[in-house]
């Protein structure tokens, strides 16, 4: 795995579109370990990252304990690339998205839903999404276009000029990939959403606190 | 340099009961009908009063019209003291929410959007001209601002007409 760099902002030596850049923003009771897991679940089986626990890229997460309540900064920072273990993988560009956690006043409360109590979290939390399409990804490695003594007289021309139609369409792929994950969130926060087909709720409760109609008994912990 | 002109800004306001969730996606389906890239930036919840919780949407949308021009929309939702319930209508449950509504919808033409005449001082120079002496400035309004102005005027009709206001109607309806 490639190092990140220690000094400087880490989109400073990065060539990259931007996709799309959204956040949401929500104040009240809901599960935040569910809602952790469930996000978990849809990055792994959207194929952002494996299953395995520490190549799982947290790169950041603070928790300060006040008298308001807890506050929690977590930095999530996925890489893929597109069309990854098919014939013709790619080399030169690559899917990054960003997703920046900000929670301010957790506090474990009980609700009571459909005639039971539960125990989760009050909480105001700002989930901010950036997504970006990376051109040239292996100059972090030292093994790109720009560090080539042939190659780097033509990388401008290429991601300029002869490819910027299918970074375009790469563009719009991410675009939408960046749009479904904000739908999944809104779903579990039981606010307005307008695709046609909603995004894993069927899954999980709302706001992750009660049962699944059906399956009563058997909601996470 | 790119420059942006533009159009009135629109509200419209209610207090009442609506279809809150139908309005949403009849107006994201306007955007997507009329082929702009619909994005929604900001998407904010807050507990409110007890009357009940607020919630805010930012919308932005674009279109490109051509290699020159390019519309812009923003849609900005805020909604206070919205309570939903049940209701049965037509013999199908429906959910409304009593709620304060404050629709603002704005719209931008954007030129050189390729920003092919920012670069040099003379490009810049040639932008102006262009502007100014080719297209007379006439063209940019009565072409491309008049457009996007009477495009706006009828989503907000649509708007008008889902949230059954006694203003509802559009005189303009054949422009554009």
């Amino acid at each position: 795995m490639a190092e990140e760099k220690l000094i400087g902002h880490v989109y400073s030596d990065r060539l990259y579109i931007p996709a799309a850049e959204m956040r949401i923003r929500y104040r009240k009771e809901f599960h935040l370990k569910n809602f952790y897991r469930m996000l978990h679940d849809w990055f792994v089986e959207e194929k952002w990252v494996k299953r395995i626990d520490y190549e799982w890229p947290e790169h950041f997460y603070l928790l300060r304990e006040t008298q308001r309540g807890n506050e929690m900064w977590i930095w999530w920072r996925f890489k893929k690339i597109p069309g990854a273990g098919e014939a013709g993988t790619n080399s030169y560009y690559r899917y990054n998205l960003d997703v920046f956690w900000h929670i301010t006043g957790a506090k474990d409360v009980e609700v009571m839903h459909q005639g039971k109590k539960y125990k989760t979290q009050y909480a105001d939390i700002e989930f901010y999404i950036k997504a970006k399409i990376e051109m040239d990804y292996q100059h972090e490695d030292g093994k790109g276009w720009r560090d080539h003594a042939l190659l780097k007289h033509f990388n401008d021309v290429f991601h300029k000029r002869l490819f910027k139609p299918q970074l375009q369409r790469h563009k719009h792929d991410l675009f939408r990939e960046a749009y479904r994950l904000q739908e999944v969130v809104k779903l579990f926060f039981g606010l307005k959403t307008y695709m046609p087909e909603k995004e894993g709720q069927e899954y999980d409760p709302a706001t992750g606190i009660g049962d699944i109609p059906g399956l009563e008994g058997v909601a996470p912990k | 340099m790119p420059e942006m002109i533009s159009t009135r800004k629109m509200i419209i306001q209610k207090a009442g009961v609506i279809d809150l969730d139908g309005l949403y996606r009849t107006m994201q389906r306007w955007f997507y009908d009329n082929q702009y890239v619909f994005e929604e930036p900001t998407s904010r919840m807050r507990p409110g009063s007890d009357a009940g919780p607020e919630y805010e949407w930012k919308w932005k949308n674009w279109r490109k019209v051509s290699d020159y021009v390019k519309y812009h929309v923003s849609v900005f939702f805020h909604v206070w003291d919205a309570k939903d319930f049940e209701v049965i209508k037509e013999g199908k449950k429906v959910i409304l929410t009593k709620c304060r509504l404050k629709i603002e919808i704005d719209g931008n033409v954007e030129l050189d959007w390729t920003k092919k005449f920012t670069e040099t001082k003379f490009s810049q120079f040639l932008f102006k001209f262009y502007n100014k002496y080719i297209l007379k400035e006439e063209r940019i309004l009565s072409l491309w601002w008049d457009e996007l102005y009477y495009r706006l005027y009828k989503l907000q009709t649509i708007a008008k007409e889902y949230l059954d206001m006694e203003s509802k109607g559009n005189a303009y309806y054949d422009i554009w």
